[in-house]
């Protein structure tokens, strides 16, 4: 967890431009560095779920039907960890698609023969006074999909949420 | 002496629970390098014993040690010292497979309705859970869970499937008991079942519990901070206070003639329905010491009115008094026991309130 919080402690994107810079350009790279960023606060939701589930009723009830740890947390503990953890996983996508994006476009992330939105960003900037639609397309196309998947994230929290 | 004896030897196989000065600090961390700092006294040598088939009621206000008590009856937490008997079987013992067979005799029903069904799986599906891990196939356990469920009457049809946000409180309670019972245990330990429940649903719940305990032969250690719901149910009282037990003995004596001044100033507290008997002020003041610091000696003697030079200096011993298995922990009635002064006993510092029999126990 110590390990976690110095991670962190880093702007993610400063850290994703460090990282995929060390690594260099391409799409695994850029993949292997989002991940990096985006595993403290996955591991940090994680860690406080758990123990706020930890700390109900339930639990104490279930260790006295006798039941081992293994059924506890497979009965007990999975389903009420994941579907928080599931949840923000999904809202950290949308938050990818505009760092990755961001990468291809300082030239750290996808490169050229890879059709990547935040490349077409960078080369096409030339031609903003040609034709200003040429360059926002990409943009907007940023735009609607990590909204899109933003969307996604709320429809997936109601519909977990046991309560609704 | 040797009759005597007898009749405690027969008490002894009697008796489905025996307590003997049980002990449970808690720790107390803090400062720079997160050492101990003081331990809170929560359960501090505590014996008594729960005889087969009866109700005995634990007493007592806020956190005075119940709860942390009924844990330690049930094993979710490992006491200090001391020892616990079940059937006359230390449940101590550290297997697994003897906790297992533990928890099918002894079960316990917890006091939130809320916190305690787990909010993802359905009533059903909770019930069985404890018949599963008992060896059951899903469809036997299944079965089980229907029966118990119409016993505490939810009507599995309409509510096997619900989840417990879709139940009211007293409902919850209901599947929290079903829970319990699905095991068909002995002894069932009801930590404030009915306290977070209104007045009707309380009534509905303890005349169920009471209707279970007939039916199916159990016995229950109810444990609650409310005076009217011990007195309706149990057939004997325990009080405790800050830890220790002060008075214990039949549910009625306690309650028309409580002997301790702390249960006497507990009884003396309830609210009366008849408006002409409002009290004037509180029979108590103040707020009980804390138990990280409890005070020396009698640990009621801060707010004790009969307190006397002697409290201070050690703690009286539980004695009975009378023959109908009394006890008290007050210096008023030491002389009534025929055994005056300081404790008859330098018991060890932990186990200081401790029953005269277990002292006949020793020595024997």
């Amino acid at each position: 967890m110590r390990i976690m919080d110095i991670f962190y402690a880093f702007p993610s994107v400063l850290l994703a431009i460090a990282i995929s810079g060390a690594l260099g350009a391409g799409v695994g790279n850029t993949i292997i560095a989002l991940s990096i960023v985006f595993t403290p606060p996955i591991t940090r939701i994680a860690e406080s779920v758990t123990t706020q589930v930890r700390g109900w009723e339930f639990m104490e009830a279930a260790r006295a039907s006798g039941a081992g740890t293994v059924a506890i947390i497979r009965h007990h503990m999975i389903a009420n960890v994941l579907a928080p953890i599931f949840v923000y996983a999904s809202t950290l996508v949308s938050v990818s698609v505009i760092l990755a994006s961001g990468l291809s476009f300082l030239g750290l992330g996808a490169s050229p023969p890879h059709p990547e939105w935040g490349l077409m960003l960078n080369t096409l900037r030339q031609s903003i006074y040609v034709n200003t639609w040429v360059p926002i397309l990409p943009g907007v196309m940023i735009f609607l999909t990590s909204m899109a998947f933003n969307l996604l994230s709320d429809g997936l929290r109601d519909a977990m949420d046991v309560r609704l | 002496m040797s009759g005597s004896k007898v009749v405690q030897d027969m008490e002894q196989s009697k008796s489905l629970l025996t307590v003997t000065h049980l002990r449970k600090y808690f720790p107390v961390r803090g400062g720079l390098l997160h050492t101990v700092q003081a331990h809170v006294k929560a359960v501090d040598g505590v014996s008594f014993e729960v005889q087969r088939g009866e109700i005995l009621g634990i007493v007592g206000e806020s956190g005075c040690g119940k709860s942390t008590l009924a844990r330690l009856l049930q094993r979710l937490i490992e006491p200090d010292a001391g020892e616990i008997r079940f059937a006359g079987q230390n449940t101590l013992s550290t297997s697994a497979s003897a906790f297992k067979a533990f928890c099918r005799q002894v079960q316990m029903v917890f006091q939130d309705p809320y916190s305690s069904l787990n909010p993802r799986m359905n009533i059903e599906a909770a019930v069985a859970f404890n018949a599963v891990v008992h060896g059951n196939s899903r469809t036997t356990a299944r079965n089980k869970a229907w029966e118990v469920l119409r016993k505490v009457g939810l009507r599995p049809e309409q509510f096997g499937r619900r989840y417990p946000h879709e139940l009211s409180g007293g409902q919850r309670q209901r599947v929290n008991i079903a829970r319990a019972l699905v095991l068909d245990p002995t002894l069932v330990i009801l930590d404030e079942p009915v306290s977070s429940l209104d007045k009707s649903v309380q009534a509905q719940v303890l005349n169920l519990l009471q209707t279970l305990k007939h039916d199916l032969g159990l016995t229950y250690v109810f444990i609650s901070h409310d005076l009217h719901v011990i007195e309706y149910l149990s057939d004997r009282v325990l009080v405790m206070y800050l830890g220790q037990i002060m008075e214990m003995g039949s549910a009625a004596e306690v309650s028309t003639a409580p002997l301790h001044p702390y249960t006497q100033a507990l009884f003396a507290s309830t609210p009366s329905m008849n408006p002409d008997e409002r009290l004037a002020h509180p029979p108590l003041m103040g707020d009980p010491p804390n138990p990280m610091h409890p005070p020396s000696g009698c640990r009621f003697r801060t707010r004790c009115p009969h307190a006397m030079a002697q409290c201070a200096t050690a703690s009286p011993p539980l004695l009975q008094v009378g023959r109908n298995g009394r006890y008290v922990a007050c210096y008023l009635y030491s002389d009534q026991t025929a055994t005056p002064g300081p404790p008859l006993h330098p018991l060890p510092a932990a186990g200081e309130g401790t029953c005269r029999m277990s002292q006949a126990e020793k020595e024997a």
